[in-house]
């Protein structure tokens, strides 16, 4: 019974002293060596100062270049001094330039956006784009980098606006043997309605001065759209009525201006025609 | 009798061994203000760490903005040429 109770004690104590042994295996304080604990520190001990020094050296060059930024903001500041003494203006006249070629812009990408027919009806706001280009190419400013890409831009708009627009630009019709305006402007291919050789009469009045004589290789234009500038009869409208319209004068009474514009092609101010092309004078 | 003396022998030899292992086992060991020792260095290195990380995106930042800073004033000298000339075109 003895030796029993001796062993069990023995086996205790031996499982706790196995215990202690292998607990040195794991990384902590309780079973840390000397060299071990000083190895540590000087490791850390280095990692510190590294980083001092490297804090230290970062702060210095971040001086420098706060210095380097100050400085250079300085002469940034100087540079456009001179730049506005030189265009004769400020900073507003700068900004309110910059307004005036983004406006345009947008203008002429609105533009672009209209049909090639739209585009036609339309020549005289895309010259009126062109005139105000050019108008701001004579500041000082569209020299700047920055402007003069802008400029470049927009002009490339109008360019390709004016192309979209010449393909709405009339075709023509050569006369035939045979031919005669009511026979052409009934053409499928042309308008397709008898009526509308008053159209392609009024158009081409500078070649037909007696619409009941045309010649074999006359080469009439065959407008589809109407121009800037022209108005296209059409059933029920009488000179007034048209003068009154807003996009004409804006004024019944200004018939006679109509009238006088016309007269090559209107013999009696109360008889016009249902396709007549009228030229309205600015 | 014979049994029990055996028994006290092997008991005797295995105490003396543990406790040999025991003195092996507990040899040198850090203080208390070794630890602290340790434990606030290895603390102040990770954070000076942080710091020189954190400097050194300021760094970085800063001279990107010298270099943004280089350009526009290099491009505002060409421009106020341009400008002059433009000016004595007109």
């Amino acid at each position: 019974m003895k030796i029993r109770l001796m062993l069990s004690l023995l086996l205790l104590v031996s499982v706790f002293a196995l215990n202690g042994l292998f607990a040195q295996t794991s990384y902590d304080y309780e079973n840390m060596t000397q060299e071990q604990y000083n190895a540590l520190l000087a490791e850390w001990q280095q990692r510190l100062g590294n980083a001092q020094t490297g804090i230290s050296n970062e702060e210095a060059t971040i001086e420098e270049l706060k210095k380097q930024l100050a400085e250079l903001q300085a002469r940034i500041d100087e540079q456009w001094n001179e730049i506005y003494q030189l265009a004769s203006s400020d900073k507003a006249g700068f900004d309110a330039f910059g307004g005036d070629l983004q406006g345009l812009q947008n203008d002429a990408r609105a533009m672009l956006n209209l049909s090639a027919e739209d585009i036609y009806t339309r020549m005289n706001e895309v010259d009126a784009l062109q005139q105000k280009l050019d108008e701001l190419k004579k500041n000082p400013f569209a020299a700047m980098s920055d402007h003069e890409a802008l400029i470049n831009s927009i002009q490339n708009l109008i360019n390709q606006i004016k192309e979209k627009g010449a393909a709405a630009v009339p075709p023509s019709y050569t006369v035939a043997r045979g031919d005669y305006l009511w026979k052409i402007a009934a053409k499928a291919d042309i308008y397709g309605d008898a009526y509308a050789w008053m159209r392609i009469y009024t158009s081409n009045r500078d070649q037909i001065k007696d619409p009941n004589l045309i010649y074999p290789k006359q080469v009439f234009t065959i407008p589809r759209q109407v121009g800037p500038n022209e108005h296209l009869v059409v059933r029920g409208e009488f000179l007034s009525k048209i003068a009154g319209y807003s996009n004409v004068y804006g004024s019944p009474f200004q018939w006679q201006k109509l009238y006088e514009t016309n007269k090559n092609t209107i013999t009696d101010p109360n008889m016009i025609y249902p396709y007549q092309v009228l030229k309205i004078a600015r | 009798m014979k049994i029990l003396t055996k028994a006290i022998s092997i008991a005797t030899i295995v105490l003396f061994t543990l406790s040999l292992l025991s003195i092996t086992a507990c040899g040198w060991k850090p203080s208390e203000k070794d630890i602290q020792a340790l434990e606030e260095t290895r603390a102040a290195a990770l954070a000076a760490e942080k710091t020189q990380e954190e400097k050194k995106a300021e760094r970085m930042d800063l001279e990107k903005q010298v270099n943004a800073k280089k350009a526009e004033l290099q491009k505002l000298e060409a421009d106020k040429e341009k400008v002059k000339k433009h000016v004595e075109q007109q």
